[in-house]
């Protein structure tokens, strides 16, 4: 027997997972495709001025001639550079620490969880200050500062995970099988707590690349001639009247971005979610 | 039957800080093939007797000897010895079995935490030793009755009474002599509970396994122990052979503990 | 008087796995019957089916029909949720295995009570702490002072099933369902809880629908019983024949298991005794 109902909802969670992946895959792609072929090159300024959209420029150009799908591809790239760096040294950093948080006791455990909620509170774009202050305005730095920032929410995800699992008694019966801590992260937490994190780094992903927009519109991120949306949504600002596709394009791509990892780390999370788990 | 002591309590005294003490002036002893109940309502202090003699808690006062030598949290060449000697059966088996892993990996965990594997001499290539592991993995899984293909499935595969018996193949599999089992049948079904029971008692003969049991069900204690000890309010009220204790009870608080047990009309 | 009919309910699961197969009984008021199965009998899911509480994703057919105040009888499978509201707890009510997840853990005990009892008494004020301190009497708490100015995580495990069974019973209901209401209790707290649902059920003149695995502890508490395995209903009647000679294979089963566990307590009994 089948259950309309139920299988609709089902049907519902794949499209969420399929649309996702199809969205942020779409822009993975055309961030790599940059990397060998783009319309034009990204700082060709042979085009005429701010030319609305044609066959010969998809996108039109900005004011300096710039074809805009080039410079909104390469855009992708920065983003999905920005995404996967930053999220792989939140995750480093952030199970890392996450995990000897959560086999400290009672004092240092304090500590590190107190500093994890302060940080928390510290704005990314401050933090991004502070690094670009250090070590100079580059893509490094952007990445650098958003990875800090991501491995603080992983960090505090998995200290809270990491105590959950040690208290079961499969935990403990490990321990008293002699199985030692490291081996246990490897064998008892990590399969355990993965899809978890998954589901926060995956939407980590796609906030990093809007952090990323917001340093670049600052003139913190990816310095020029490097196109990130964030520097062609500055760029945009003053011709927004006369050519408000030079606006739309990069704005709009952000906007897909976000719906999309959270479409994908909304599906994740409804696959993973224990309740429609077997047991 | 040898009267080996594998562990004694004496003067034993617990306190978690700063709360009413939990245990107070503990004595008695786990002779070798005397299989012990502890028998004792919630908030009786027998868990923290448990945790006691597993090294997870050391006594406020008082001393803890295992195999004659006094338990110290800090020797982990003791601690060694203790692992493989002493294991654990737990009440749930839905959450004392790791969902992510499967069967052969959970039975395999001791022998390769505990060092078994690296020991055995003969098995030099990296092959040999996982074959080994296997064998050992599915003689540990036939003697609790369970097919050799429960290797390759997930726990949540497996009926509660079922997995209690892959957590009992777990407990085994290392050859230790000393089961610590904590309410081990008390969230299975009246057929699987009597089933756990019987393997319980043909485990301890074949392997010659000492048991200690701590429940608050008498009928458990009855169809797995020689000796029980009746815990009240962390002290020890009642101490001697099962039988004796069930048939004449001594205390006021032993009785009312068997008069409240429900039983079926003859 | 018939006060409740459970007609060839049925429970199918999401992948269409029958769950609970054509049960069949029926209650009149002030009587009790015991749903006596293992894990997966599906006693817990019929108990569910009476409150209209399965989960959405379960579908059951067939039908169970309560007879409300003014002798309607009421499809409990095919009335709105909203309906069941009115229902739920002035008609039919009950009483689950572990009380925590049925008490707010933010709400004094005393606070918890008073709302469902000022509503169905009409009651305010200085009215409402009385009424709450009777029904903490009612349910034999010695204390209901201090039970009702705690919160439910610190008061014990026997005192809060009876906070359960008071918040149970506090619009009055007709019909109780009882889903293993003593088994994570100490057997002494045990033997105290069963007899005060006795005598309330008693006193009070309500319908039971007593479920448990624990033969020992339904002999106690009802004398009707019938026999779930995986879903179907494969033996009713009295205990008493039940006991003495029940027909099924599988009951045969369950009475000897519980037989022989029970036997373990005899002065008789001597230790290495096989069977």
């Amino acid at each position: 027997m089948t259950q309309p109902l139920v299988q609709s909802v089902k049907e519902n969670l794949n499209k969420r997972l399929i649309f996702g992946s199809i969205i942020v895959g779409f822009i993975i792609v055309a961030g790599l495709t940059s990397i060998f072929w783009t319309p034009y090159k990204i700082d060709d300024t042979s085009g005429l001025r701010l030319e609305p959209s044609s066959l010969s420029h998809l996108l039109g150009t900005d004011k300096l001639g710039r074809d805009l799908l080039s410079r909104t591809m390469s855009g992708a790239l920065v983003a999905v550079e920005v995404g996967f760096f930053a999220v792989l040294i939140g995750l480093v950093l952030g199970l890392t620490i996450g995990i000897l948080a959560g086999y400290a006791q009672k004092k240092s455990d304090d500590a590190i969880s107190s500093t994890l909620d302060i940080l928390i509170a510290f704005p990314t774009l401050l933090l991004a200050m502070l690094v670009v202050t250090a070590r100079g305005q580059s893509l490094a730095s952007a990445i650098i500062s958003i990875g800090i920032g991501i491995s603080i929410i992983v960090a505090r995800l998995t200290r809270q995970l990491t105590k959950k699992i040690l208290a079961t008694d499969f935990a403990l019966a490990a321990k008293l099988s002699g199985t030692s801590r490291i081996r246990v992260v490897f064998l008892h937490i990590l399969p355990n707590i993965w899809h978890t994190i998954l589901v926060a780094v995956a939407l980590q992903f796609g906030l990093a690349g809007l952090a990323e927009a917001s340093l670049s519109y600052l003139g913190l991120g990816a310095p020029p001639p490097s196109a990130s949306w964030g520097s062609l949504l500055q760029e945009a600002q003053s011709t927004i009247y006369t050519s408000p596709i030079s606006a739309i394009a990069p704005g709009l791509s952000l906007v897909v971005l976000v719906i999309g990892v959270n479409l994908l780390a909304d599906g994740l999370r409804i696959r993973f979610d224990p309740q429609s788990r077997q047991r | 039957m040898t009267t080996d002591e594998l562990f004694s309590l004496s003067g034993v005294h617990f306190q978690y800080q700063k709360s009413l003490p939990t245990l107070v002036d503990i004595n008695f002893a786990l002779h070798t093939g005397v299989n012990l109940g502890i028998v004792g309502e919630s908030g009786s202090g027998k868990s923290t007797i448990l945790k006691l003699l597993l090294g997870l808690l050391t006594p406020s006062s008082g001393e803890v000897r295992f195999i004659g030598e006094s338990l110290n949290a800090k020797n982990r060449k003791q601690e060694k010895v203790l692992r493989r000697k002493v294991q654990v059966i737990f009440q749930d088996p839905y959450s004392s079995l790791d969902p992510s892993q499967k069967v052969g990996a959970l039975v395999a965990e001791p022998l390769k935490s505990l060092g078994l594997v690296d020991e055995q001499a003969e098995l030099s290539s990296a092959s040999d030793k996982k074959e080994w592991t296997r064998e050992q993995v599915e003689s540990a899984l036939n003697s609790v009755d369970l097919p050799s293909d429960t290797q390759s499935r997930f726990p949540h595969q497996f009926s509660g009474g079922q997995r209690q018996r892959i957590a009992i193949a777990r407990a085994i599999v290392a050859n230790p002599q000393v089961l610590l089992a904590d309410e081990p049948v008390s969230s299975l079904d009246v057929t699987s509970r009597e089933l756990i029971l019987e393997l319980l008692k043909d485990l301890q003969k074949s392997r010659g396994l000492t048991i200690a049991v701590v429940s608050h069900d008498l009928s458990t204690i009855a169809a797995l122990c020689q000796e029980t000890l009746v815990l009240q309010g962390g002290k020890v009220i009642e101490q001697g052979s099962t039988r004796q204790i069930l048939s004449n009870p001594t205390t006021e608080y032993t009785t009312s503990l068997m008069k409240a047990i429900p039983r079926l009309p003859r | 008087m018939t006060l409740l009919k459970v007609e060839n309910l049925s429970v199918y699961s999401p992948s269409g796995e029958l769950l609970v197969d054509e049960i069949n009984f029926s209650l009149d008021k002030g009587s009790r019957i015991g749903l006596v199965g293992e894990s997966g009998s599906g006693k817990t899911l019929t108990g569910l089916s009476i409150l209209g509480l399965l989960p959405p994703s379960l579908r059951a057919t067939g039908s169970v029909q309560i007879k409300d105040q003014s002798e309607r009888w009421i499809d409990v499978l095919t009335t709105s949720e909203s309906a069941l509201n009115q229902i739920r707890g002035s008609l039919v009510t009950a009483v689950f295995q572990d009380p925590l997840p049925s008490l707010d853990p933010l709400m004094k005990v005393g606070r918890q009570l008073a709302l469902p009892i000022s509503r169905h008494q009409g009651i305010r004020g200085k009215e409402v702490s009385a009424a709450v301190e009777e029904a903490l009497l009612s349910v034999k708490i010695s204390q209901p002072g201090r039970v009702a100015r705690s919160f439910p995580f610190e008061i014990s495990g026997g005192e809060r099933q009876r906070v359960a069974i008071a918040m149970a019973l506090a619009c009055d209901p007709s019909l109780l369902i009882a889903d293993e209401p003593t088994t994570s209790l100490d057997v002494q707290v045990q033997a105290e809880v069963l007899d005060l649902l006795d005598e309330i059920v008693e006193k009070r003149n309500m319908s039971l629908v007593f479920i448990s695995h624990d033969l020992a502890v339904v002999s106690k508490i009802v004398g009707e019983v019938l026999v779930l395995q995986k879903g179907r209903t494969v033996e009713n009647g009295s205990v008493g024949s039940l006991l003495s000679n029940p027909i099924n294979p599988y009951s045969r089963e369950l009475v000897a298991s519980a037989r022989r566990l029970d036997a373990l307590l005899d002065s008789s009994f001597e230790f290495g005794d096989e069977r």
